[in-house]
């Protein structure tokens, strides 16, 4: 009779993590760091950044692996956690890379006119629809964007957002509102 | 000591300028400029000796005024992409930096960054947000800038007015805040913290050598989290808090007018844990010393 | 009968309307509006095509390099705890301290021949041959981070007389590298006999990056002067 090796389920690449198989959860890794790093890359709008904080939200995974009990998408759960590395970044590392003495980098908003497209500056198809509405987002300010991006791009609903972020689910409402303003008075342009 | 050690550096310095002086008639450059800037524009300004004083007042303009020192090759004020930046330059070969002292009068809602070597810097009536730099200099902030972010190497800091967002580092100097509240993030090698405020949401402290003390209170489900390696840690909390509190150390003692005395003596040959919870529990309360002694005490 | 809604209040009320986030009884009441008023239903429409637009944004982007080694080499020595803090460092350069002073740990644990205890729990589940080339990568890593983290009081002392930075500075950085160098060797040797506590380890991480830190900084004043 001939063996057959199914692929083992996300279940059990979990439960082999959980118990300390690294290589299980390399698995895991692979099947979702296109999710993770998606959500870190348009949140803080630097491919650098977002593959240290997508490193950061992997490892804090492999630490709270314990903690996952199964209510949800895993996948769900990673992407969570990965936003909350996010914003406590933004609070408490962002300025450290600064060399002392040196003008800091420009911060969120106006003044970045340039490098405001972020990752998707140097991509060549200005005509591309999907070029532009990720341009688009990565120029809105902060709140708005990470507001736009948790709830349009990723599904989170409004209270979700509210507790991630830390405000009021008016805020999220409001600032929601202002980043599809914005964001289609910049597409109307094109 | 420190400051008794600084004090005698200035004087240092100052003798050494007024022997200086006589040869150089006009030592000293005043200068005053003015200049319309935006409400809430970005200001950043460096200097290498002597002071920076930031005041915000309610005009729409940037006024740099004060003197500069000998030697200053100039001061340059410009406008670059929407920012201004204000800089006292020094020639590259000189010896000595001449102390400089400038006041930058500019519109409250402004973003300023001061950097500064051996100038100190002191900021007030600033409200939006403040960066500050300064190797040997000290800064002080008084008022409410909407947020703070602060680096010396061995000057103190210390932040006087109501600030609900702080990020304090040192390396030898103290960190003084008297009104804490909200965020709060304090790190030094062997300076001292000394922290003052009530309804603090979230604080981190963490020294080496230094000592770290907080007097005042959290928010109900604040947290708190202060790790010293020999400073000793002491927590001044009022009577009635609702706390999740875990303290351990090393090799040092743990004292605490909380909690029964449920001390835990682990395997490792000394050290000791203190964990209980207080009524609700939703103020989260870890403390860890390597050496250093921790208290916990009742207001 | 229920009043109309405001054409005011509908209007305020579009962009929760289409994320399905009012009350049951307000999302009749807007699309009662919604159906009768041409300006609000245009609207509408224009929030949805953006949220369409928005929908079909890929879920998943990949990095350019594979971030796999590097979160391997993190955890790979981590035990179950709190990750240690970060402190001064740019992230990526703390990752890459956390694992390189991991790893010294280890070395030291094992040089310090202590045959009884072991290796660290994490390393012993792992086969000899990994084991042997782990040991190689400690003794050089041990030899990189004891370099980069600055040396010892006296190296700091030669790099700070060869610049002309500010004297304040200067023994600032000396006097407060000593220190840390000496809550370091006080940690280690703590480490040593209690391989297992995940406190002390990851305590001496933290203190080995403020010591790059202070190396840096030294450096860059060098690079001031």
């Amino acid at each position: 009779m001939k063996e057959r090796h199914a692929p083992p389920s996300e279940e059990e690449l979990i439960s082999r993590a959980q118990k300390g198989d690294r290589s299980a959860f390399e698995a895991l890794y692979r099947n979702h760091v296109g999710g993770v790093y998606a959500i870190c890359l348009r949140l803080c709008r630097d491919a650098d950044a977002a593959e240290a904080l997508t490193q950061d939200a992997f490892v804090r995974a492999w630490m709270k692996l314990g903690r996952y009990e199964g209510r949800g998408a895993f996948g769900g759960w990673l992407r969570r956690l990965a936003v909350n590395v996010v914003i406590e970044e933004r609070r408490t590392g962002a300025r450290r890379a600064r060399i002392f003495m040196h003008p800091p980098p420009g911060d969120e908003g106006g003044a970045w006119v340039r490098e405001a497209a972020g990752p998707w500056g140097g991509e060549a198809a200005a005509g591309d629809e999907r070029i532009d509405l990720e341009r688009a987002i990565a120029e809105l300010p902060a709140g708005a964007r990470d507001v736009f991006v948790l709830h349009d791009v990723n599904g989170y609903r409004y209270e979700e957002i509210a507790g991630i972020l830390g405000v009021a689910v008016g805020t999220v409402k409001s600032q929601l509102h202002r980043a599809r303003r914005i964001l289609r008075t910049t597409l109307e342009k094109e | 000591m420190r400051n008794f050690v600084s004090r005698m550096q200035l004087i240092a310095l100052l003798v050494l300028f007024s022997w200086a002086a006589p040869a150089a008639l006009f030592a000293d450059q005043r200068v005053d400029e003015t200049r319309p800037f935006k409400a809430d524009g970005t200001v950043l300004i460096s200097n290498i000796s002597g002071s920076i004083g930031v005041i915000g007042t309610s005009k729409k303009e940037v006024r740099v005024e004060g003197t500069l020192g000998e030697g200053v090759e100039e001061l340059k004020i410009e406008e670059k992409g929407g920012r201004l930046e204000i800089k006292v330059v020094y020639p590259e070969k000189s010896d000595r930096a001449e102390e400089s002292h400038i006041r930058v009068l500019l519109p409250k809602g402004c973003e300023v960054h001061a950097s500064g070597v051996s100038a100190d810097v002191e900021v007030s009536g600033v409200e939006g947000e403040v960066e500050a730099n300064a190797v040997s200099g000290d800064v002080t902030v008084k008022d409410s800038p909407k947020a703070l972010d602060v680096e010396t190497v061995s000057g103190d800091i210390a932040v006087l007015g109501e600030v609900g967002s702080i990020e304090a580092v040192s390396v030898s100097g103290d960190i003084s805040i008297e009104k804490a509240r909200g965020y709060i993030s304090v790190e030094a090698v062997s300076g001292d913290i000394d922290l003052h405020g009530e309804n603090v949401d979230k604080l981190k402290a963490n020294t080496v050598s230094g000592d770290i003390t907080f007097r005042g209170s959290f928010t109900k489900k604040g947290s708190c989290k202060i790790n010293a390696h020999s400073g000793d840690i002491t927590l001044v909390l009022p009577g009635g808090i609702e706390a999740d509190v875990e303290a351990g150390s090393f090799s040092g003692s743990i004292d605490s007018d909380f909690g029964s005395s449920k001390y835990k003596e682990t395997e490792f040959v000394s050290a000791v844990s203190l964990s209980f919870v207080l009524g609700s529990g939703d103020l989260r309360i870890r403390l860890q010393t390597f050496s250093g002694d921790i208290s916990i005490e009742k207001q | 009968m229920s009043a109309g809604m405001s054409h005011e209040e509908a209007w305020s009320l579009l962009d929760a309307y289409v994320d399905g986030e009012i009350p049951e009884g307000e999302m009749a009441r807007v699309a009662a509006h919604v159906e009768e008023c041409g300006e609000c239903r245009r609207e509408v429409e224009r929030i949805r095509r953006l949220l369409a637009r928005a929908l079909l944004l890929p879920k998943e982007i990949l990095p350019e390099r594979d971030l796999w080694p590097a979160i391997e080499g993190e955890i790979g020595q981590a035990p179950a705890k709190a990750p240690a803090r970060r402190f001064f460092l740019p992230r990526r350069r703390a990752v890459a301290w956390a694992a390189a002073a991991a790893l010294l740990l280890a070395a030291i644990g094992l040089m310090s021949g202590r045959g009884d205890r072991g290796a660290p729990d994490v390393v012993t589940r792992t086969e000899n041959v990994r084991w042997e080339s782990h040991l190689a990568r400690s003794a050089a890593v041990m030899t990189a981070l004891r370099k980069e983290c600055g040396g010892t009081g006296g190296d700091v002392a030669r790099a700070l007389s060869a610049s002309r930075g500010d004297g304040a500075a200067s023994r600032t950085y000396e006097e407060n590298a000593r220190i840390i160098d000496l809550a370091i060797a006080e940690v280690e040797r703590a480490w040593i006999r209690n391989a297992d506590d995940p406190e002390l380890a990851g305590r001496l991480a933290h203190l080995c990056r403020m010591r790059a830190f202070l190396g840096e900084r030294i450096a860059q004043s060098a690079m001031w002067a």
